[in-house]
């Protein structure tokens, strides 16, 4: 089992969800065991990834969810029962399962402000989980942003916590209207990180 | 036939009229907007969900308006008056969402005329005007010192301009934006 999450202190996860700021969100470090992220960092010289750009982002990525056998089992370990019901504890949500695809954040790649609501609100928790860093990476941390509203706009933002890439670091964040994140542009090195979302 | 009545001519069969040119203002002209752009006083914009960006709406050297306008005219086919403009300024880090346009394009007839006059000294390669239909890219006015882009906005039609990395280190992009509807309404 690549990730054990009866070992993780869920009381303190569910805390530290709840006081979160500026919405919720958790950090866990060593997230998967140590000889199965050495697996993931050199699966991302197998598997196929192809430039994205669109209006909020510009980046390589792998389809959805990756082809190479060991993101498959990492998948798999995500959406177990024991996993998701570790998540459910955390964060209250009744989730069915994940999508996922594998990034790498090269120089001159970002991904703008924008909250991951999807029309069906099937998206209940956003999650990036980072496998690796290298030749002095600049950039590539996740912002996530306070909103002001007022009559139903955001009239104002603001970054409200900065979460630093670590390699095998597993951040987990709540989709929401107002949950605004981003990942700064790379402009040195490179990161490479699992990221999607768990549906309902 | 000069490039402008060529590509007049694609802009006005089109489905989605989309159009840009090189050359299309006489370059005294946009030197000298250029110029009375460098002197305006920008304001800044910074809504994550929305850009980030400066902006000005001081006045449109005279000379300046008048070739955008009859250029403008020239290529959809009809009288057209200036409804809206500004001078948007990009530097590094810097961005424009579709949901920012809409805010800007709010009061703006259906079917207007979208023109940008890029009066930047350099070329980036980077912060092109990205035009999309039921949100799928059609057009592209590349960041290209002089071009003008003119595009005919729809409820479906939107607008943004993308990203501008730190790899252009201190290069700014400025531009020129109009909309312009026709004098019939």
């Amino acid at each position: 089992m690549p990730i054990d999450p009866t070992r993780w202190n869920l009381e303190a996860l569910r805390e530290r969800w709840r006081v979160a700021s500026p919405f919720s969100h958790v950090v866990i470090d060593r997230f998967v065991d140590a000889s199965f992220l050495a697996s993931l960092r050199a699966a991302f010289d197998d598997e196929p990834a192809s430039n994205l750009q669109d209006e909020i982002f510009d980046v390589m990525a792998s389809s959805a969810p990756p082809e190479v056998d060991v993101f498959r089992a990492l998948h798999a370990a995500m959406t177990a029962p024991v996993f998701l019901a570790a998540l459910h504890a955390i964060t209250g949500e009744s989730l069915t399962g994940a999508e996922m695809r594998a990034y790498a954040y090269l120089p001159g790649h970002y991904l703008l402000p924008h909250a991951d609501r999807d029309d069906g609100g099937r998206r209940r928790l956003a999650y990036a989980f980072y496998v690796d860093l290298f030749d002095g990476t600049t950039g590539g941390e996740l912002d996530l942003y306070e909103c002001l509203s007022k009559d139903g706009d955001i009239v104002e933002t603001r970054v409200g916590t900065t979460i630093e890439p670590c390699a095998n670091r597993c951040v987990i964040f709540e989709v929401s209207d107002q949950s605004l994140h981003r990942v700064r542009e790379v402009t040195a090195g490179g990161r490479l990180s699992l990221a999607g979302w768990f549906v309902r | 036939m000069s490039e402008l009545d060529v590509q007049a001519a694609s802009f006005r069969t089109s489905r989605l009229p989309a159009v840009a040119v090189d050359d299309a203002i006489d370059p005294s002209i946009v030197r000298q907007t250029r110029e009375a752009a460098a002197h305006v006083t920008f304001e800044g914009f910074d809504l994550a969900h929305r850009g980030r960006y400066a902006f000005s709406t001081e006045p449109i050297p005279p000379a300046a308006l008048e070739a955008l306008v009859d250029v403008a005219s020239r290529c959809s086919g009809e009288v057209l008056s200036v409804t809206a403009h500004r001078y948007v300024r990009l530097r590094c880090g810097d961005y424009v969402l579709a949901r920012d346009d809409e805010s800007f394009c709010a009061a703006v007839a259906p079917h207007a005329i979208d023109l940008s006059l890029d009066l930047s000294v350099d070329l980036t390669c980077e912060a092109e005007v990205v035009f999309t239909h039921r949100s799928q890219a059609f057009f592209t006015v590349p960041q290209r010192p002089g071009v003008v882009g003119i595009v005919r906005r729809m409820p479906t039609v939107g607008r943004y301009e993308r990203y501008l990395t730190h790899r252009v280190g201190a290069l700014e992009v400025v531009r020129l934006r109009l909309v312009l509807s026709s004098d019939r309404g």
